[in-house]
């Protein structure tokens, strides 16, 4: 059955449609901030790449979550999962193999996306919590599994020779283009066909399969793309540690950060999971010395985010922008509303 | 019988009534509010970290510092329902999660603060000590927690179906605002709702203190044992909660005797997501979705 179109602007590019200004100027302000971000290893001290390549794979994270957690509305805890599949993919493959990196970072990605894509079928056939708390069981089942597992070196985990890994500045490098590519993707993605069915789920699944769309399918993919670049971004991770342990590797911790952020920023947004990364990346640079009061911090600011402005940081400056340049607009024009317009 | 599975049932039962009372604040939680309380553990650990520290002053034996722990973790429970977390729950399932997502997070950093990372556990005599039971061994503190586990699961069930709390408990849980026009104070209750959940997980708290040990971030393993039993209870039921307790007691039991304690954690929380799956109204709800 066809899914029946919606026109609303943000439909499939037709035969005849040119690139509208604004989609243009955005493609050029992205270019341009993705040559900025590339040139940053000419005129940042070593460490300075240290702290962008974390706010880089945060966003990263962050925006695959947001895919699923926020545009889809499926409030997945196995995200953590994804990153410790990525991360022992590269670190096995580097010890036991002598593949290129290439197809080694290529194949972290692609694994993590093919057991989102069969548990998905599985797990995505719940609904609302039970979903939930399905895939915090699935990532704390793996964990316990990668625990236990001699191949991949059980507690201990895996090193591989640090020549294996490519420089800081290419890992840099590496992540700004995931980073940027995985935004671009899931802004297109959104927008798309798919991405209206995608949201159509999260409004009212029944609704939306009424009309034909197949949520099952819709869901599954959706999983399976941000498994894709949490896998990536779990692959530079292992890159960039050299040696990696299943605590860490598959430690909750990270789908809590996805989670954090994307709310803090502004669920069922792009530019949500970027304010919300530079937010939090910036709160643990400012108290590096104190970690424990950093996520203090963050998890109050999560608390207060959702008390005062539930839709999130970015919406809720948005708006704040909004009142501003209406206001400085009525002083400007002082005509307009002199006697109390009735428009809100 | 033969003497090692009536050992594995003995010793399942006893765990499981532990692993009931861990989780029947959960069952509270969302029977009455719909509410999935990711803060549940830090609860848990949160009655062991208080009971730790009342010991310690007053020298007491833990059990009797209960009378000073159970009421003040319901005190820092009530105000968390009635002001920050009430005013979430019209806003769909979203919001209340992420924030007692955040709580379990300022939990886990305060624990961090106070104790340090390293484990702690209650000292006490029966921790080590043996008993007899049917002719099998079992260690005196899960006699302590597999009865008095099953006890208080009785108790809160006879407070919620014959008391005037638990009447308008139900009926808050039933319908909050048909609760409301006849006069019942339905925060109040939501509020107290989440005070007895949270003394009822302190007295697990200090029974996972004696028997185990408990660090900052041990909430979230306690958390989702406490959920794979209240999924096979079916969610709502107080009575399911404590036959999925003592089934997932057999079961980690039976996986220990037979394959060793190693796989323990990978076979419960597959068998979470396996029942979720056959049966997400869990073996014993009536069909609650």
């Amino acid at each position: 059955m066809r899914v029946p179109f919606v026109e609303n602007g943000y439909g499939k590019p037709g035969p005849g449609r040119v690139l509208r200004p604004r989609t243009l100027s955005a493609m050029l302000a992205v270019l341009a901030l993705a040559a900025a971000l590339l040139a940053a290893p000419g005129y940042l001290p070593p460490y300075g790449l240290v702290v962008g390549f974390a706010l880089l794979t945060s966003i990263a994270m962050a925006e695959a979550w947001n895919l699923v957690g926020g545009f889809g509305g499926q409030f997945s805890m196995a995200h953590s999962l994804f990153v410790g599949v990525g991360s022992y993919t590269t670190a096995t493959l580097l010890v036991r193999t002598d593949w290129p990196l290439p197809p080694v970072v290529a194949l972290s990605g692609l694994l993590p996306a093919t057991m989102a894509a069969a548990t998905g079928l599985v797990i995505m056939r719940l609904r609302s919590v039970y979903f939930s708390v399905a895939s915090l069981g699935v990532a704390l089942a793996v964990q316990a599994w990668m625990i236990n597992w001699q191949y991949t070196g059980a507690t201990s985990g895996l090193s591989f020779p640090g020549s294996d890994a490519p420089d800081e500045s290419t890992l840099y490098a590496m992540a700004v283009g995931l980073t940027v590519f995985s935004t671009v993707a899931i802004v297109a993605v959104v927008r798309s066909r798919f991405g209206l069915m995608l949201m159509a789920i999260r409004d009212d699944e029944d609704a939306a399969a009424g009309v034909g769309v197949r949520s099952l399918r819709i869901k599954v993919l959706s999983f399976s793309l941000s498994a894709l670049i949490v896998g990536l971004v779990g692959s530079l991770i292992a890159l960039q540690q050299i040696s990696i342990e299943p605590y860490s590797a598959f430690s909750f911790d990270w789908t809590i950060n996805m989670i954090v952020i994307s709310v803090l920023g502004g669920l069922s947004t792009w530019q949500g999971p970027i304010v919300g990364a530079i937010f939090v990346v910036t709160i643990d640079q400012l108290l590096e010395q104190y970690q424990a009061f950093s996520t203090l911090i963050i998890a109050l600011c999560l608390i207060l985010v959702i008390r005062l402005l539930p839709r999130g940081m970015w919406p809720g400056l948005r708006s704040l922008a909004n009142v501003i340049w209406r206001r400085f607009h009525r002083m400007a024009v002082p005509a307009e509303g002199s006697h109390g317009s009735t428009d809100a | 019988m033969p003497a090692a599975t009536l050992g594995v049932v003995i010793d399942g039962v006893l765990v499981g009534g532990l692993y009931a009372l861990v989780s029947i604040g959960l069952t509270l939680v969302f029977g009455v509010m719909r509410l999935v309380n990711l803060a549940h553990g830090e609860l848990i650990v949160g009655g062991a970290y208080l009971a730790i520290v009342s010991v310690g002053l007053l020298h007491w034996n833990p059990f009797l510092a209960l009378l000073v722990v159970a009421p003040l973790l319901a005190a820092i429970a009530y105000p968390l329902q009635r002001w920050l977390l009430n005013p979430l729950l019209p806003a769909g399932l979203e919001a209340p999660l992420v924030a007692t997502f955040g709580l379990s997070l300022i939990a886990q950093t305060l624990f961090l603060l106070l104790f340090s990372g390293n484990p702690r556990s209650l000292q006490v005599s029966y921790a080590v000590t043996g008993i007899t039971v049917f002719g099998h061994p079992v260690r005196t503190v899960f006699l302590i927690g597999g009865l008095g586990g099953g006890a208080l699961i009785v108790a809160t069930y006879l407070l919620v179906s014959a008391t005037p709390f638990g009447r308008s408990l139900r009926a808050a849980a039933e319908d909050p605002e048909a609760a409301a026009t006849v006069g019942i104070n339905v925060p109040h209750v939501y509020a107290l709702t989440l005070a007895l959940s949270a003394a009822l997980a302190s007295v697990a708290g200090v029974m996972i203190a004696i028997a185990f040990s408990v660090t900052p971030t041990t909430g979230l393993s306690w958390l989702l044992r406490g959920f794979t039993v209240i999924v096979l209870g079916g969610m709502r039921s107080i009575w399911g909660t404590l036959a999925g307790g003592i089934l997932i007691g057999l079961l980690e039991e039976s996986v220990a005797a037979a394959i060793g304690p190693t796989y323990q954690d990978l076979i419960v929380f597959s068998a979470l997501v396996v029942v979720l799956l056959l049966r997400p109204q869990g073996l014993f709800g009536g069909g609650h979705r």
